[in-house]
């Protein structure tokens, strides 16, 4: 018998101080990502991606109606850059999305077969991690191409194992809380009891590897169009952007600039969410 | 110590008065005293046994009296007087000498407060010398026979060991050992049984009881037959009050609080059988805002108009024992 | 409202687990039987094999050898999807209610889920409102979730839980020991409440003697995965025959007036790991003598309904004097 008796209020003091902490990240964060998306929607909705016009390109901030200026290709810069992150936020986005729902399910099935059946799926998931992401992204984009589509599935099928393996461990520990042993002795079948316990159980935990998940793919998705293997020549991508500006880093160093701060706006507001969550998910089930 | 009906006491060593500690734990971070003006007397070689429920406060006052008071805690008034020293006022580095020297602490889970990566040896050592000036080879057979005398079986192996090969029991022994290295004036002791079974907790009391001549116990237990095994005198906390104190046998067979009496009466007795236990009504008392009137009058059985009104403060009731109630049970 | 008829038989339940290469008894031979409307208490001490009884009595976890019997079907090797229709008449409740019920779930999702898992949605709103009012919480608690609610109310919840489906047989895993002194009574007579109406038998894992007596018909006492002594509460309380049992009486706190003498024993309680020969308790018995160490007492039939194992059987003297008046 290890019960902490008089628990009760070391656990309200501890619940109040790294709420406060944790709060803050959360919102600050959110203001950030909400703030870019918000920019990203807006343009997608009601702005343009910036005409091609040779004859202006390059100009400073402020010149003829541009407010950043125009790239190499004589494209409004604000334009071309909240277009590139309407489009790389929504690879990323869309990438996570695959990524959490197969780890999720590969995650919950391996804890939550038999043993043969958890045998197999980890096993394969230790191969999956053991294989180089960027290796095999490249891969299978030197297969199917490069662009929208097949760039969001290779990014969502290449990060899903590192999701299984924590997902399969949080999946083991709920499978033996109490709470589901009672449902287990009630007789509730184990789909239910997935559907109702393990992944509410679940929940906090995924909407944190979201947000990291997210901040990662956004990286991997730069990075891949920057080198030319990612985003298609005209696509508008924070990636392709960069890879562009490169060759004006001296002289217009804006076009390299404003990619970069995007990119690492948008990776710290989805890391400080992340904290956010977790830290606050961490408090709720102490 | 005290003798029925007679005032033998020693001489004072721990002397807390009307302590107030506050959290700010409202709505607005408004400060929330979860200690409401606690005043207790340990006297030289007394067991003084701290009984409450879990919220009553009982492990801040032991955090209150070691200086370690959690996040925005305060000790917003009164004062702990050790040998006339006021706790809450002293220096920092003073604080540490006495945490381990002066005063000692076991805890309830010994596997918490001993550091899993280093030996017993190591930690019995440290202990020594840095609260006075002793070579390590004289701390090592210091060490050892402090095993010896808390019961450990083979010292001479244990002192290798590290907190995790050994059973619970003997964990608890080698926490005690520590705490009595320095011949503290003044042993803290946090449900020190609470998590062992039923057989080890008797050995850990019998030696708390054969070991601790010198110094002088504060018990803080949830238990009230526990409290009865060790403790000359026992006080009852309830959210973060005293509500009632005196020598133990004269509180358990004659409580005169009507939540003194709910809990002897509450805990499953040998002889009544088959009859429902008698219960004290609702919850233990939650501490989020301004008490008015008592704390415990809602669920007080003997609540007058009065308890919910104003809030009744320590009072002798009969010689030693002091109880803070409008409507005391009357004695039999 | 007791009657003959045994609804769960154990004979000669034997729990191992793997650890560390090694086969671990963690219950050795245990067999007992639990009547219509009684409670029966399983004492005993950490690493006695009590929970693990427990659980492998409900089958949570797998029996290795022996036979279980409940309501006269042989259930000790069903597969889950058989043993569904039993799951019905037996239920479990917990030690810790902060970790037996779902902190996600309303107070409504939780009792009501046993039902769903049965078919009995229709009658799932009504027996809410019957339910929280059987365990003393107000019907606009249902919609509320754990966090809300302190460990005693937590504890109402979880029993309402286990008697949403009117089960024969309920085991309660040391259902008061994590709840505050002024809490366990009201739970306690709660527990006897219910039992009255709506007649069940209660298996009762516990390790607080004075409790036991109070609240059990009959009392078993295990010692390293083993009954060491089985008999009424009263014989148990009164007249304890093994030396173990003493022991234990000896060392409950508190009682003084009630205490005879004191046995403190030596060493502590072993763990199946290294497992002791001959009668498991000899290493700290007082009163074990050579034939101890070598042969290992049966458990006997000294009387109808009274079991020892102990080749000194009654020696010691009972720890406890029965006083009538208690003022």
């Amino acid at each position: 018998m290890t019960v902490e008796l008089d628990s009760t209020i070391g656990r309200m003091i501890r619940r109040r101080g790294a709420y406060a902490n944790s709060s803050t990240k959360f919102k600050v964060g959110s203001c950030i990502g909400a703030l870019l998306v918000l920019l990203a929607a807006g343009n997608q909705l009601f702005g343009s991606a910036g005409e091609v016009d040779i004859a202006s390109k390059r100009l400073p901030p402020l010149t003829d109606g541009h407010l950043l200026g125009t790239d190499h290709l004589g494209r409004d810069l604000l334009s071309r850059l909240l277009a590139s992150m309407g489009w790389s936020f929504s690879i990323a986005l869309l990438a996570a999305v695959i990524s959490l729902t197969i780890g999720t399910t590969v995650g919950v099935l391996a804890a939550s077969s038999t043993k043969i059946g958890r045998t197999i799926l980890t096993r394969y998931i230790d191969l999956s991690i053991s294989f180089p992401e960027l290796i095999l992204a490249v891969t299978i984009i030197a297969v199917i191409g490069r662009g929208f589509l097949p760039l969001t599935l290779t990014l969502g099928f290449v990060s899903w194992p590192h999701l299984a393996r924590v997902v399969y461990a949080q999946t083991l520990g709920l499978w033996t809380r109490e709470f589901v042993l009672a449902a287990k002795l009630s007789g509730v079948r184990p789909m239910r009891i997935i559907l109702s316990h393990i992944l509410p159980g679940l929940r906090n935990t995924l909407l944190v590897m979201f947000a990291f998940i997210f901040a990662d793919l956004l990286v991997a998705e730069s990075g891949l169009s920057f080198l030319g293997i990612g985003a298609l020549l005209g696509d508008p991508s924070l990636g392709n952007m960069l890879a562009d500006g490169r060759r004006f880093i001296f002289s217009s160093s804006l076009l390299m600039l404003l990619p970069c701060i995007a990119v690492i706006l948008a990776v710290t507001s989805a890391n400080l969410i992340g904290d956010g969550l977790s830290s606050r998910s961490k408090n709720a089930t102490r | 110590m005290s003798v029925e009906g007679v005032e033998v006491k020693g001489r004072v060593v721990l002397e807390i008065k009307d302590l107030r500690v506050t959290f700010p734990l409202g709505s607005d971070d408004q400060p929330v005293e979860i200690l409401r003006g606690v005043s207790l007397q340990l006297c030289e070689g007394g067991v003084l046994g701290l009984v409450g429920e879990s919220g009553s406060g009982k492990s801040m006052l032991v955090l209150s009296i070691l200086g370690l008071l959690p996040g925005r805690g305060r000790i917003s008034k009164g004062s702990i007087l050790l040998d006339g020293e006021d706790l809450c006022t002293v220096s920092a580095p003073r604080l540490r000498d006495i945490r381990g020297g002066s005063i000692g602490t076991i805890f309830q889970d010994p596997m918490t407060s001993l550091n899993p990566v280093r030996r017993i040896g190591s930690l019995l050592v440290e202990t020594l010398r840095r609260h006075g000036s002793i070579d390590r080879k004289r701390a090592k057979a210091a060490a050892l026979e402090a095993l010896r005398e808390v019961g450990v079986p083979s010292p001479q192996e244990r002192i290798r060991a590290y907190p995790h090969e050994l059973s619970g029991g003997l964990r608890q022994r080698v926490v005690i050992a520590h705490a009595l290295l320095n011949e503290p004036r003044v042993i803290l002791a946090d449900e020190p049984t609470t998590a062992l079974d039923t057989t080890t907790q008797l050995q850990i009391l019998s030696l708390l009881k054969m070991r601790v001549k010198n110094a002088s116990v504060l018990f803080i237990t949830h238990d009230l037959g526990v409290a009865s095994e060790l403790c000359d005198d026992i006080a009852v906390l309830y959210a973060g009050r005293v509500v009632e104190r005196g020598p133990t046998m004269q509180v358990l067979e004659n409580p005169r609080h009507p939540y003194t009496a709910g809990l002897i009466a509450a805990m499953p007795h040998f002889m009544r059988k088959r009859e429902p236990l008698k219960v004290i009504l609702g919850e233990p008392m939650r501490l989020n805002g301004v008490v008015t009137g008592c704390a415990f009058a809602t669920r007080c059985e003997r609540a007058l108009a009065k308890c919910q009104t104003e809030d009744p403060f320590l009072q002798s009731a009969d010689g030693l024992v002091h109880v803070a109630c409008w409507n005391q049970l009357e004695t039999k | 409202m007791k009657s003959d008829e045994v609804i769960l038989s154990a004979k000669n339940i034997s729990v191992t687990f793997p650890v560390a290469g090694r086969q671990l008894v963690a219950v050795d031979g245990v067999s007992l039987e639990v009547r219509e409307g009684e409670t029966v208490a399983l004492v005993g001490e950490s690493g006695s094999g009590k929970s693990t009884t427990a659980l492998a009595l409900i089958r949570a976890i797998p029996i290795d050898s022996g036979e279980l019997r409940f309501l006269g079907q042989d259930i000790t090797n069903l597969r889950e999807k058989d043993l569904f229709s039993a799951r019905r008449q037996m239920q479990m409740v917990f030690q810790d209610p902060y970790s037996s019920l779902d902190p996600r779930m309303t107070v409504q999702e939780i009792i009501t889920e046993p039902l769903r898992a049965h078919g009995m949605q229709e009658i799932a709103e009504q027996r809410v409102s019957e339910l929280l009012a059987a365990v003393g919480l107000s019907p606009d608690h249902s919609s509320r979730k754990p966090d809300q609610f302190s460990g005693g109310q937590r504890q109402r919840i979880a029993i309402a839980r286990a008697l949403a489906l009117r089960p024969r047989l309920i085991i309660a895993d040391e259902p008061v020991s994590a709840l505050d002194v002024s809490i366990q009574a009201q739970i306690v007579n709660l527990l006897q409440d219910v039992q009255r109406e709506f007649r069940m038998s209660y298996l009762i894992i516990a390790h607080d003697l004075g409790l036991v007596n109070h609240i059990a018909d009959r009392v078993i006492v295990m010692y390293l995965g083993r009954i060491v002594e089985e008999g009424t509460a009263d014989q148990i309380t009164w007249e304890p025959k093994h030396p173990y049992t003493v022991s234990l009486l000896s060392a409950s706190p508190g009682d003084a007036h009630l205490r005879k003498n004191r046995i403190i024993l030596g060493g502590e309680p072993p763990s199946p790991i290294d497992r002791p020969s001959g009668c498991p308790f000899h290493p700290r018995c007082p009163i074990a003598q050579e034939r101890c160490v070598t042969e290992t007492p049966k458990l006997l039939e000294i009387e109808s309904g009274r079991k020892v194992a102990c080749h000194f059987s009654g020696v010691m003297d009972p720890p406890l004097v029965e006083i009538q008046s208690y003022s």
